[in-house]
């Protein structure tokens, strides 16, 4: 009986674990949308904001602190972007292996770190190293005017020569079910790519309200901080779509855990029957003989 | 002429045609109308005003810092913000610019913070110019 026992409050056990899991996912799922959603709505700003600074760019030349690409990259900054919780599958693991990974490759740098999560923290503080600044709680507080107070920390960071090069890692949005660990360089900002936006209808001369390297140098600022609010949706979108596909795992994997024990479940109870069974009959043999 | 508006966190027209847009400049209100010379500037904050090929009324979206780009057939406006008169809550403009207006008399501000809250008080007050129309 006490093993009837033990299988029956197993079982109970794992239900409630599945319960849980469970809801998890459907509140991933939840958030995920809304994170999606925000991605979505940020792309026709960043696809303009960029050909707008195409054709600016190209009616006049300038140069600007955040354009200047040194010869030899010494100071680099790395922003590493986790989740603060875990329970999202390989997501935080895969970005802190690879941060690690470029931290012990590339000795030539000086390399300090930014991080925004906890996990990346607690991934590091084992390894020794500490971030010069750090941030919690993106999956909460993300929004665009937040991103502008990163961005204008880093940009000032950068032009008064405390880095040469900021570089971001972080999970890129692929799908709901997957995501890829990528690393940019967000500063100093390459224009190289601007021209190849525009190349028909368009006309070189342009009416200025306000000078063009006003106009650009503040584009330009605008650009890098669409980017940096680009890179925290995509992280958190995928934080969202991680948990979701680990906590539908989970889910599937206790289904079958129960499925399991109820099948030993019943087993045992038929078998604890036949025994009764016999026990009574074999008695009443005995009492006729 | 196709007019698009769009902000950091949503669309709010996309390629509607139009027949005659006001924009709030920097230097002042801009009139474009098809055929304007391509021509980029800074926005302000106020009322972008467009009229719609087949009417008469103007239709209004409070916008904020920004710029706007005029192209041979199209005009892109990039606002930090922009709000449409269904999306604002008058009790809540009139809350948060008490609490900008509130933080202003705080003598213990640095110039930058200070141009800051202005710049925010404009916005909430461009609202509120939206909300009372």
């Amino acid at each position: 009986m006490s093993g009837l026992k033990k299988i029956r409050t197993r079982i109970s056990s794992v239900k409630n674990t599945e319960q849980i899991t469970q809801a998890m996912k459907m509140v991933a799922a939840a958030k995920l949308r809304k994170a999606q959603e925000r991605i979505l709505n940020l792309r026709p700003y960043a696809e303009n904001i960029l050909s707008v600074m195409a054709d600016v760019a190209l009616s006049c030349n300038i140069s600007h602190p955040l354009l200047m690409r040194k010869d030899k990259m010494q100071k680099v900054l790395l922003v590493v972007l986790t989740s603060d919780r875990g329970l999202c599958g390989g997501f935080n693991n895969n970005i802190c292996r690879f941060a690690e990974d470029f931290y012990r490759s590339h000795d030539e740098y000086d390399l300090d770190f930014f991080f925004i999560g906890k996990k990346a923290k607690n991934y590091f503080q084992f390894r020794g190293v500490s971030p010069v600044d750090e941030m919690f709680q993106l999956d909460r507080e993300i929004s665009y005017p937040l991103a502008g107070k990163v961005a204008h920390q880093l940009m000032k960071n950068f032009s008064d020569g405390d880095y040469d090069g900021i570089y971001f890692v972080y999970n890129s949005f692929q799908s709901a079910i997957s995501q890829k660990v990528v690393k940019e360089v967000f500063l100093p900002v390459d224009l190289s790519v601007a021209p190849l936006v525009r190349q028909e209808g368009f006309s070189k001369d342009l009416i200025f309200e306000v000078p063009p390297e006003e106009l650009l140098e503040d584009l330009i600022e605008k650009h890098f901080t669409v980017q940096v609010y680009r890179c925290m949706c995509e992280s958190v979108a995928a934080e969202y779509g991680a948990r979701m596909s680990a906590m539908e795992n989970a889910t599937k994997n206790a289904q079958d855990i129960i499925s399991n024990l109820t099948l030993t479940f019943n087993k045992m109870r038929q078998s604890s029957i036949t025994t009764e069974l016999i026990e009574v009959s074999s008695g009443a043999e005995a009492m006729k003989s | 002429m196709k007019l698009t508006v769009v902000t950091p966190e949503k669309m709010i027209l996309d390629s509607v045609v139009i027949q005659e847009l006001l924009v709030p400049g920097i230097k002042g209100e801009m009139g474009i109308l098809p055929g304007h010379a391509p021509l980029v500037s800074t926005l302000g904050s106020g009322l972008l005003k467009y009229r719609l090929s087949e009417e008469k009324e103007f239709g209004e979206i409070a916008v904020s810092w920004g710029y706007c780009e005029v192209q041979a057939d199209k005009v892109v406006v990039l606002a930090e913000s922009a709000e449409t008169k269904a999306a604002l809550d008058e009790q809540k403009v009139r809350k948060t610019l008490e609490g900008i207006l509130g933080e202003l008399e705080n003598a213990q501000l640095s110039p930058e913070e200070i141009r800051k809250l202005r710049q925010e008080e404009q916005k909430q007050r461009t609202f509120l110019s939206l909300i009372r129309k």
